[in-house]
């Protein structure tokens, strides 16, 4: 599998795994660094430590994804928790102002209850002077019906009969 | 620098092995706790907090216009823990002296008491609470120990209105309020609600992140009762009773109003005389719980049988002498009258005692006692009340020679208040006995209102035979011993029945006891409303002379308020002005007006 995998590497056109190309770089390469530092010693490198070191990178890189998954897991657990936590805090002042507001209702309701009693009605009325009726009249209606009365007609711009 | 990369990438390796590590171990632990040990866990959690029992707030009871009643509030109070702290029981009674109203002598014996548990005062309200609050949380290094905790307190908005029907409350020792009689008995596990649970702020406890408690259970309000009563209607009828009482020198009374069609009790009125002479709400509810015998207001039962029965018509012709002996008991008639011919009607009328035993003996005990039980006597009405009594009647079979006298004239067999009301409603109602009810609806903690089952009817009578006794009926307000019922403009059916009351424990009766009672219906051509009068020991002892005017009073207030309209020709002028009569000087014009004023000032929802 490894001889396959250097091949088709070389094929997509990476610059160190084709050692037969590497000769004539290396010749072409200066012998000194332009900033005066010692060059790096040249080697040729075995395919086996190619695929050595490309395991190698795949595993950096693993671990560095995988860290940054946990932070990124961790951190928005955190935020999660924030807005939990918050939204917890509204919860606990909005049942502690219902709680309230029920109370208040509660009380006033016993207040209205309170002015509404038939005793304290008859008190209140008492002192603002009103009497009651001695006995009840009935007012009994005519058998034809009550008769519509002449201004209203008149208002309506109708005629009486016979006018 | 090969080196320094491998040792870099020995670190990353080692991080992840290590992170990974710790993620398994967290998994693990996780999984022990949820799952493994989670119901040893969940087990153990209470023994060692103190769970707190929140206590639920008790349903309210309204009349049937939602009219509060009966409601409960929250009020506070203050309770030290002596145990933690007695040096400075001085300086704690005069920093708490102005706030309680209490003086720094009486709270400092109480702040000095060897007790971890000393209520220094109760009932404060939210106000109050919150000025000893604010003490305590200022002079914490005296006021430390000192603690305001909540306690529920039943309100009652109309004062005494009603109460032996709405019944009374007592603290238990979570907190909550436990009915103890009436209908706060009866309802109690529908108005208590379910109590909730938290665990309290504390070094046990288990406060939740912004150090409230936790609430592991939420309390849930009781439901609402919704009662048949209306409150106007039941102050006028308790208003005029007890005038009546204190007139008539009566010991206790009962009145009571209900819907004919729908056996809906409008008004329950239970009055006694306390010690000193004043007339208070009765200790128990009378209508239901006391029973007595009902005198003749019982004969409507006995013309039922016979009317039923076609032993009888209204017509029929008897020859009545003024009294009668059956096996050596001498029956007799109220006044004394020679022996003359008389009709059912006029007998009913005048409520003659010898002419309804003449009726009584062609009818027969069998007969009489079937109906006796189908007009629901003997029984519990269905009503749903604690301690109402079936009343007590005598079987058939051990009727004493003497009892076709007694029975049929309402002296053997004893009744409450209530079944004579829903016997008299029976008539009113068709010859369809309608079970009496007390409570309309019951609503729950989000306001849902759910009617109460309306009990099964049951038709007692024909409707011939009710209407031919409602005609009978109206003769006795119209020209017998009922004419103080009579109600302008409406017509009106009743009887009247003053009773002997027996000697407790013993045989006989006692010497000038009786009980006064009239009960009827108005309007008679189309009953809407029954009522009934009993007055105990009335020195005026008919029933027509004191029961009758109280109906009459109580009745055309009724009429007016559910607007019931008049009968229209043919009632009589009112025979006098009973209203202002009964009514002493400086209580007259304020109890009337209550009629007028609530009765153009509230919401009726139409005929009850």
């Amino acid at each position: 599998m490894a001889p396959q995998t250097a091949s088709s590497t070389r094929t997509r056109g990476t610059h160190s795994l084709a050692t037969a190309s590497l000769a004539p770089r290396a010749r072409s390469l200066p012998l000194e660094h332009p900033s005066g530092a010692p060059r790096r010693p040249l080697r040729a490198v075995s395919n086996e430590e190619l695929a050595l070191r490309l395991r190698r990178r795949r595993a950096r890189a693993m671990i560095i994804m995988s860290t940054l998954f946990l932070i990124t897991v961790v951190t928005a657990t955190v935020i999660l928790h924030v807005f939990l936590d918050r939204g917890q805090l509204r919860l606990d002042q909005i049942k502690a102002r219902v709680s309230t507001e029920v109370r208040t209702t509660r009380s006033l309701e016993t207040q209205v209850a309170n002015l509404e009693t038939p005793a304290r009605v008859v008190q209140r009325a008492g002192q603002l002077g009103m009497v009651a009726p001695h006995s009840v009249t009935y007012l009994k209606a005519p058998k034809g019906g009550v008769a519509r009365s002449g201004v209203g007609r008149g208002a309506r711009g109708t005629q009486a009969p016979g006018a | 620098m090969n080196s320094a990369r491998r040792y870099g990438r020995r670190r990353s390796a080692f991080l992840f092995v290590l992170m990974a590590t710790m993620l398994l171990w967290l998994g693990g632990q996780l999984a022990d706790v949820q799952v493994v040990h989670a119901r040893s866990i969940l087990a153990g959690s209470g023994a060692d907090q103190a769970v707190k029992v929140i206590p639920a707030t008790r349903g309210s009871i309204y009349d049937r216009n939602f009219k509060l009643l009966a409601v409960s509030v929250r009020r506070y109070m203050v309770i030290s823990d002596n145990l933690r702290r007695t040096r400075l029981a001085s300086q704690a009674a005069s920093l708490l002296s102005p706030l309680l109203g209490k003086s720094p002598a009486q709270l400092r014996v109480l702040l000095s008491e060897n007790a971890g548990y000393v209520v220094l005062k109760r009932m404060l309200n939210r106000a109050q609470a919150n000025a000893v609050r604010s003490e305590v949380f200022g002079h914490l290094n005296v006021l430390s120990r000192v603690t305001v905790a909540p306690e529920p307190l039943r309100v009652l908005p109309n004062g005494n209105l009603a109460a032996p029907v709405i019944g009374t409350v007592r603290m238990d020792s979570a907190g909550s309020l436990v009915g103890t009689s009436g209908l706060e008995y009866e309802f109690q596990k529908l108005l208590a609600g379910r109590p909730g649970k938290e665990l309290p702020i504390g070094p046990s406890g288990a406060a939740n992140f912004f150090g409230t408690p936790q609430v592991i259970r939420p309390a849930v309000p009781g439901d609402g009762l919704v009662l048949t009563i209306d409150n106007s209607l039941q102050f006028e009828v308790e208003h005029q009773l007890a005038l009546e009482i204190a007139k008539s020198g009566a010991v206790s009374g009962t009145a009571a109003i209900m819907d004919t069609r729908t056996g809906a009790i409008l008004a329950l009125a239970n009055l006694a005389r306390s010690a000193n002479g004043m007339v208070v709400e009765a200790p128990s509810n009378l209508g239901l719980t006391a029973v007595y015998e009902p005198g003749s207001v019982f004969k409507i039962v006995t013309f039922s049988a016979a009317l039923q029965n076609h032993i009888i018509t209204p017509q029929t012709t008897f020859t009545v002498p003024d009294h009668v002996v059956i096996d050596g008991a001498l029956f007799h008639d109220a006044e004394v009258h020679p022996t003359q011919q008389m009709t059912a009607r006029h007998i009913i009328a005048v409520s003659s005692n010898v002419g309804t035993i003449h009726i009584a003996q062609l009818v027969g005990k069998t007969l009489i006692s079937r109906y006796i039980n189908a007009f629901g006597f003997g029984k519990l009405t269905g009503i749903g009340f604690p301690g109402e009594s079936p009343g007590i009647l005598v079987p058939p079979n051990r009727w004493s020679p003497t009892a076709i006298g007694s029975t049929p004239i309402g002296q053997d067999d004893a009744v409450t208040p209530v079944q004579m009301l829903a016997a008299m409603n029976a008539v009113a109602n068709g010859g369809v006995l309608v079970p009496p009810r007390l409570v309309r609806a019951t609503v729950g903690p989000k306001g849902t209102i759910h009617p109460y089952p309306l009990p099964p009817a049951r038709r007692i009578i024909s409707a011939s035979t009710a209407s031919e006794l409602n005609g009978m009926l109206q003769k006795v307000v119209q020209y017998g011993t009922g004419v103080h019922a009579v109600i302008p403009g409406y017509k009106v059916a009743g009887k009247t029945g003053t009773a002997q009351i027996p000697i407790h424990g013993a045989h006989g009766y006692q010497p000038g006891a009786f009980m006064a009672t009239f009960a009827g219906f108005a309007p008679a051509n189309s009953p809407a409303l029954t009522a009934i009068v009993v007055l105990n020991r009335p020195h005026d002892i008919y029933g027509g002379a004191v029961s009758a005017p109280v109906f009459s009073n109580i009745m055309q207030y009724a009429l007016h308020l559910f607007r019931v309209a008049p009968s229209g020709a043919g009632a009589p002028p009112p025979r006098r002005s009973r209203i202002i009569q009964a009514i002493p000087p400086g209580v007259a014009t304020t109890t009337r007006l209550a009629a007028t004023v609530s009765a153009t000032g509230r919401v009726n929802s139409g005929h009850p």
